[in-house]
């Protein structure tokens, strides 16, 4: 068995979560930030 | 975005780099299991950042449970949620390196169940986070992260007391580690490290602003004098 895809798969694993983590926390900032932004127009 | 935290992003990206330069090239390779032990350079690293998160977060929740102070439960939930990051990287990562070292992806020995355990228990204590409407939702939290932090000493020190498949920790325990190579993987860890403070920042941030969004809400229903 050639161990060097399981390498670079652990690699990519890790930041592919950290990626998809940021994304999400800039998606539910952007919300957070349109949400709060509305009320104060009201 | 203020120029701090660019400053802050460009030195947490140039100290990643340069740890996956020295575990991809610099580090030297290992005599028994080849190249693929370099996993230990992203592996072992998420797995003290996890405990690391979650002590603090263990900190915060009895502070809140004395204190009843906002800033103490936004510190809970963020760090919990970025230590459930990082202990998931350590749940993937560890099945991809035991397939070529051990022939098995995945044992039901004492460290893999109970690192398994504590993932459960953060990711429950963020269920009840996000879907627990009620005023005691915090207090119920910050009690649910004070016990279930029992897990995490448990899991470090379940390769001591009990005969499992994973190896002894590198750091006051029976592991041995090259210099060269425990050298660059607590210079990840540092790395690590940096990234979990800079993406707590971040989710500390977010904390402030959902709980700004729910005060306006609150105070909009109690202008209308009609509660949601």
């Amino acid at each position: 068995m050639n161990p060097i895809p399981f390498l670079y798969a652990a690699y990519i694993v890790t930041w592919v979560i950290h990626g998809v983590f940021i994304l999400t926390l800039v998606t539910r900032y952007r919300k957070a930030d349109r949400e709060l932004r509305e009320f104060q127009k009201k | 975005m203020k120029t701090p935290v660019l400053i802050a992003i460009v030195v947490v990206v140039a100290l990643l780099a340069f740890g996956l330069y020295q575990a991809l090239v610099v580090a030297p390779t290992d005599q028994l299991q080849g190249d693929v032990y370099r996993i230990i350079y992203y592996h072992v690293p998420s797995a003290w950042t996890a405990f690391l998160l979650f002590f603090v977060n263990f900190c915060a929740s009895i502070w809140y449970l004395f204190r009843r102070d906002s800033i103490s439960d936004a510190i809970a939930v963020t760090t919990a949620e970025i230590g459930v990051v990082f202990c998931t990287i350590v749940l993937i990562t560890g099945p991809i390196w035991a397939r070529p070292v051990w022939g098995i992806w995945w044992t039901w020995d004492a460290r893999l169940t109970s690192t398994l355990l504590m993932w459960l228990i953060y990711i429950s204590y963020l269920i009840l986070r996000r879907f627990s409407t009620g005023g005691q939702t915090p207090l119920l939290a910050a009690a649910l992260a004070v016990f279930g932090f029992a897990d995490v000493p448990f899991v470090y020190l379940s390769i001591r007391y009990f005969r499992t498949q994973h190896p002894q920790p590198v750091i006051g325990g029976g592991g041995k580690l090259d210099p060269g190579m425990l050298h660059i993987m607590l210079y990840n860890w540092l790395a690590f490290v940096a990234l979990a403070a800079l993406l707590c920042w971040f989710r500390y941030q977010l904390e402030r602003k959902q709980k700004d969004v729910e005060e306006t809400i609150a105070l909009e229903s109690l202008l209308e004098g009609s509660p949601r």
